[in-house]
């Protein structure tokens, strides 16, 4: 690829219900194997998507956030969750999969800001 | 400037893929450049040429497929999206061995890696129906 810019994943919606938590993860891991600079960032419902200990059989889904750890496998370590989202659902860094940053909403702001390209699921 | 549209809703399901199409008109009438057209998640229905709208209602698919060949823009299907919801072309027709193929032309199934590229290529990439 000729250039390389920055890119941001947002991440709102629960993870399932819809196909955009599983779809979103196929593109960071595609993003991370083209050798972009990729962050992502989870909020409001999106938290959940990092929850430890989903089952999703009962529905017939897969787990897509057993693949979760391989996105540090593919080098992307700016992996952050919004702070009020994860406060509103009575939710701390405990309860998630993967270290994640904690951010507070001006500096959700600044992340923002850095992006050259943002992606929203 | 050079845009780059995600589309990721289905045509009659909301109106992501209206606002998109009204966008894309607006940005080629005033001179803009539409690097490409990246249909993902349920978007992938709008390059089906299989939709049947009543006669009172806009054929989407069709709009699309006009516009794409009017201004000969890039129109990308994500693969994968596609073959799970059933928008094959005949090549991922034969291999899976399915009774039909409704890729319109105009489009092209390719990889998310396109997708990636309309990033770094366009200087904006804009998604519609998050």
């Amino acid at each position: 690829m000729e250039s390389s810019k920055s890119f941001l994943i947002v991440n709102r919606k629960s993870p399932f219900g819809s196909a955009f938590a599983k779809e979103s993860l196929d593109v960071g891991l595609i993003a991370a194997a083209f050798g972009q600079k990729l962050a992502i960032l989870f909020m409001d419902d999106g938290v959940f998507q990092l929850l430890k200990n989903q089952d999703p059989s009962d529905i017939n889904q897969k787990n897509t956030s057993q693949t979760l750890p391989l996105l540090e496998m593919y080098d992307v370590k700016d992996i952050y969750v919004e702070a009020a989202s994860l406060k509103a659902r009575n939710l701390t860094s405990e309860d998630l999969l993967i270290p994640v940053g904690i951010l507070n909403a001006d500096e959700v702001s600044e992340l923002l800001e850095l992006q050259d390209v943002l992606l929203n699921f | 400037m050079k845009y780059a549209l995600a589309i990721y809703g289905a045509p009659y399901a909301n109106q992501a893929s209206e606002t998109a199409f009204s966008f894309a008109q607006a940005a080629i009438a005033r001179g803009h450049t539409i690097y490409r057209l990246f249909f993902y998640l349920d978007g992938v229905h709008n390059a089906s040429n299989l939709a049947t709208p009543p006669q009172d209602e806009a054929d989407i698919p069709a709009r699309w497929q006009a516009l794409i060949k009017e201004h000969n823009i890039d129109a990308v299907v994500c693969i994968a999206a596609g073959l799970r919801r059933g928008v094959l072309d005949e090549v991922e027709q034969q291999r899976y061995e399915k009774s039909a193929n409704n890729l319109n032309e105009g489009f092209v199934l390719s990889g998310l890696g396109q997708l990636i590229d309309a990033g770094t290529q366009s200087d904006r990439l804009i998604t519609f129906g998050a």
